[in-house]
């Protein structure tokens, strides 16, 4: 695992990305999604992730820290928004270490979920996001 | 003291009468036995400083010659009276005006009663007594007032406790002097020139007579007696030699045929007896006449009825020729002629004293009434309309004084013009000072800096209470100041006298008991009177301020405290976030058992890993909260760093960063806990190694990190310096937070530079930062090893 991203994890097939700076927890986080059949793509790196919902219109929702060092994940789900095609919509989560209650939203439609997460709630967004 | 000071008053005034009476048997002869004598001027001269009872007994001894003199007591007693009227009066007025009022209204009834009634004086030479006596009792007045002068002038600073004289005194006993001693020297010289030519003359006639009545005797005649000459009491042999026409004067010439043991008898106004032992009173060269003694030996008394003889012996025979000459009507002539150069001269003194009391008494009125005018325009306004007719009022004679009047008038006016300015700027600054919650306060500079007593303006005592009833005066400044504020206040004082000037802020005991905070600005100014320094400073209650500043600290540590506890729970909730997931996954695994030993393994591994971070957290966070003040020593920075560096060199290796090192110092001994200082370097260095590696990361080529060390007089200054692109100024409030960070996660907690900036300021230090070209370096001021605090 380097700054550079996890990349013998991002499969083609994914329809998730996961972002989260902190890349120690991201395999245990992608293993969790594939337990529940959901193949996700995770990266250590904002930008890699970025570049990887914009260029791979499959993916459908993206899960991201919230404090990061080189962007933070609201800057990053700001970015993606402003540069998606139109007609493509793509679903956002945001997880945090910061504590905050439950139902918490930002930028309108993005709910938070605090770490650690609860995992059937966290599970059940991202089902609820995935066309079929 | 006193009593000394009265002793030498009295001795004093025994030299002087003494001296006076020495004095006045030098007298000074104006001829025909008229004599001034000036004893009485040198006690004048004492008057101002002797007691009048001391005046007076100076002046009875000092007249007490006149008795040897003139062998009565009248002129003794006069004087005494003179001296006990100067005594009583001469105080409050001018002296020589005074003597001249004591002559006209108690000497010269006194003479005409002592000398005319009770002497049988005549009425010429009671009149040349009196006149003369006048004149020199005023003359001495005078002249013993400037010798007073001369003798005020001679006492120098010591003058101030002798009285003044007043400008009457002076200008009349000096116009007195001035007027008085060309007569008197005139009279002097020529009163020997009147004699000798009287006596030459008196020779010649009896000569001539002499020798008629030779004549007769050798032709066998009797010696006849001029029919118009004196009686002879006791008939002897008379020559009728001489004849009255042959006399030009009206005096007479009598001739006597004296034989041995025979006494002539002569009468006239006073009767005289000649014997044969007196027969050269006729010479040109005797000094005195031959006279009855009718008023003792009065040498004027006595020649009222002055005689001349001259004594020839007959050849062959014992008897002798005695020519008797009378002088009267000469020496009434001559008389007349002093009186009336004495009378001059008291008219003269009267004059002058006149004058001079009416010119006196015009300038003292002007002065007097510049003076009423310049007090009316200092202490009102009104008084200007005044100054529109300055010189009408103020002087009737002199031009002079009118300008000064006026000149004096617009100074006055401007004068009480400023003086009101002042007075309002006074009373406005006085009201500022009073109303404002500001106190002014002085003190000289030494009592001030060891907390002596200070005077405190109605704005300190108000802001201390100190103006209550009851309260004590004055204030030891010192037992006022709150004790935890006791030392530095007195430092911060002590340094008056360098830096000239302090703004310090304390506590001050209210009389309540609480304690008002103080903002003291105080400064070193010079005494206008006394040139001493003194401190004069302002203090401004400041304690709402303070107040605030408390609340806003609370506030702040309360905001500090949520941040830390946000900052701590999000620390700890990515390795709980990482450890759910792992046991998650592993208990999903098991129960489907999809699982080998590998992956347990690798998730016990995870878990424990991520417990490790959890108490890596906790352990930094004791650090934070410990403050080494304990185990502080003297190191040696030099050797603690380079083996901080030596220490994180793989660290500094893999971040392929070589800190450089440079210290201005050979041994800079610094005083800190020897792992606190390796501490806040190994933060420091951290710091500035991940900037520059996260400025690699963002393609900057940063790579330098250079560690200097100065020392100063107090402080040792190690500064870390890296060129990472410095510390953006909307994040520069944060950098000491704890828990604030730019780095990832697992790269940092945000608790490096708080911790360092917590451990510096515990040893008595400082860390700050400032953005340099390229980067940003931060100092790490600490004491030097000697200043251990």
């Amino acid at each position: 695992m380097t700054m550079q991203g996890t990349k013998e994890q991002n499969s083609l097939e994914a329809r998730l990305v996961l972002v989260d700076d902190d890349a120690e927890g991201l395999p245990e986080l992608k293993e969790l999604f594939e337990y529940m059949g959901i193949h996700a793509a995770t990266y250590s790196c904002p930008f890699q992730a970025k570049d990887r919902v914009l260029s791979d219109p499959v993916i459908e929702v993206m899960v991201t820290d919230f404090r990061m060092s080189m962007l933070d994940g609201q800057e990053l789900i700001q970015s993606i928004r402003s540069a998606l095609p139109a007609g493509r919509h793509v679903s956002f989560a945001i997880l945090t270490g910061l504590v905050l209650p439950n139902g918490h939203t930002i930028l309108g439609d993005v709910p938070c979920y605090g770490k650690p997460i609860e995992i059937d709630l966290m599970i059940d967004y991202v089902k609820s996001k995935l066309k079929s | 003291m006193v009593k000394n000071t009265k002793i030498f008053k009295y001795l004093g005034g025994l030299i002087l009468g003494i001296s006076g009476a020495i004095v006045n048997t030098c007298s000074v002869n104006l001829g025909w036995g008229l004599d001034v004598v000036f004893g009485q001027a040198l006690v004048v001269a004492g008057l101002r400083i002797l007691s009048p009872a001391q005046f007076v007994g100076a002046s009875i001894i000092s007249s007490s010659i006149t008795l040897l003199l003139w062998q009565h007591p009248w002129a003794w007693i006069i004087w005494a009276l003179e001296a006990a009227t100067l005594a009583a009066f001469g105080r409050k007025s001018s002296l020589a005006a005074l003597d001249a009022a004591f002559w006209l209204l108690v000497g010269a009834p006194l003479l005409l009663l002592t000398y005319g009634a009770v002497m049988g004086m005549g009425a010429l030479d009671l009149v040349l007594v009196i006149t003369k006596q006048a004149a020199n009792g005023i003359l001495n007045v005078a002249l013993g007032e400037l010798g007073y002068l001369a003798f005020y002038a001679l006492l120098g600073r010591r003058r101030v406790d002798s009285p003044k004289l007043p400008i009457e005194t002076v200008a009349s006993s000096s116009l007195v002097a001035l007027c008085a001693m060309p007569l008197l020297v005139f009279m002097r010289i020529t009163a020997g020139e009147t004699e000798y030519a009287l006596r030459q003359y008196a020779n010649a006639s009896a000569d001539a007579a002499i020798e008629g009545a030779l004549r007769q005797i050798q032709i066998g005649g009797t010696i006849l007696r001029d029919s118009a000459g004196p009686a002879i009491d006791q008939p002897v042999s008379a020559i009728r030699g001489l004849q009255g026409g042959q006399a030009t004067r009206e005096q007479s010439v009598s001739v006597y045929r004296q034989k041995a043991g025979q006494v002539i008898r002569v009468s006239g106004r006073s009767s005289i007896e000649i014997t044969q032992e007196t027969c050269r009173s006729l010479e040109p060269g005797a000094t005195t006449f031959f006279t009855a003694t009718a008023f003792g030996t009065s040498k004027m008394t006595s020649l009222r009825s002055g005689l001349m003889i001259k004594c020839v012996e007959i050849n062959g025979d014992s008897d002798r020729l005695v020519a008797v000459i009378t002088l009267e009507s000469e020496i009434a002539k001559i008389r007349e002629s002093q009186a009336v150069i004495i009378a001059v001269i008291i008219s003269l003194f009267i004059l002058i004293i006149f004058i001079v009391n009416i010119f006196v008494k015009a300038i003292q009125g002007a002065i007097d009434r510049l003076i009423v005018r310049a007090m009316a325009l200092s202490i009102s306004e009104a008084a200007r309309e005044d100054s529109d007719r300055p010189a009408n009022a103020t002087s009737e004679f002199f031009n002079e004084i009118e300008n000064l009047a006026n000149k004096f008038t617009l100074v006055t006016m401007e004068v009480a013009s400023q003086q009101n300015r002042l007075r309002a700027a006074h009373i406005v600054l006085q009201s500022v000072a009073n109303s404002a919650p500001i106190g002014i306060y002085s003190s000289d500079l030494g009592q001030h800096i060891s907390g002596g007593t200070v005077e405190f303006s109605v704005g300190v005592e108000r802001l201390l209470g100190l103006a209550e009833q009851g309260a004590s005066r004055p204030w030891r400044w010192k037992d006022l100041i709150h004790p935890a504020d006791l030392e530095r206040v007195l430092a911060d004082k002590g340094a008056l006298p360098r830096s000239g000037h302090i703004s310090t802020e304390y506590r001050l005991l209210h009389r309540d008991g609480k304690y008002v905070w103080v903002l003291d600005s105080a400064s070193v100014e010079l005494n206008t009177s006394s040139g001493a320094p003194q401190i004069v400073g302002v203090l401004l209650d400041v304690s709402a301020r303070k107040r605030t500043e408390q609340q806003l600290l609370h506030s702040d540590k309360m905001a500090s405290l949520g941040r830390m506890a946000v900052g701590i729970a999000h620390e700890l909730n990515q390795p709980l976030h990482i450890i759910r997931m792992a046991v998650s996954n592993l208990s999903r695994a098991m129960r489907s058992d999809n699982w080998s030993k590998d992956v347990v393994i690798h998730k016990l591994n995870l878990i424990s890993s991520q417990v490790d971070r959890g108490a890596a957290i906790i352990r930094q966070m004791k650090l934070y909260g410990q403050f080494p003040g304990e185990d502080i020593a003297n190191i040696d920075a030099n050797e603690a760093i380079k083996s901080v560096v030596e220490i994180m060199s793989p660290f500094l290796e893999e971040a392929r960063v070589k800190p450089s090192y440079h210290s201005q110092v050979e041994t800079p001994m610094i005083a800190a806990s020897p792992i606190a200082f390796d501490q806040i370097i190994v933060n420091l260095v951290e710091n500035a190694t991940d900037a520059v590696a996260s400025a690699r990361q963002k393609g900057r080529s940063a790579s330098k990190i250079h560690i200097e060390l100065k020392q100063s007089e107090e402080w040792i200054t190690v500064s870390v310096e890296d060129d990472a692109g410095g510390i953006p100024a909307s994040i520069a409030d944060l950098v000491f937070e704890p828990f604030f960070t730019t780095k990832p996660p697992t790269q940092g907690t945000g608790l490096g530079l708080s911790i360092a900036y917590g451990i510096a300021k515990s040893l008595g230090g400082d860390l700050t930062f400032e953005n340099v070209p390229g980067g940003v370096r931060f100092d790490l001021r600490l004491p030097v090893g000697k200043s251990i605090r």
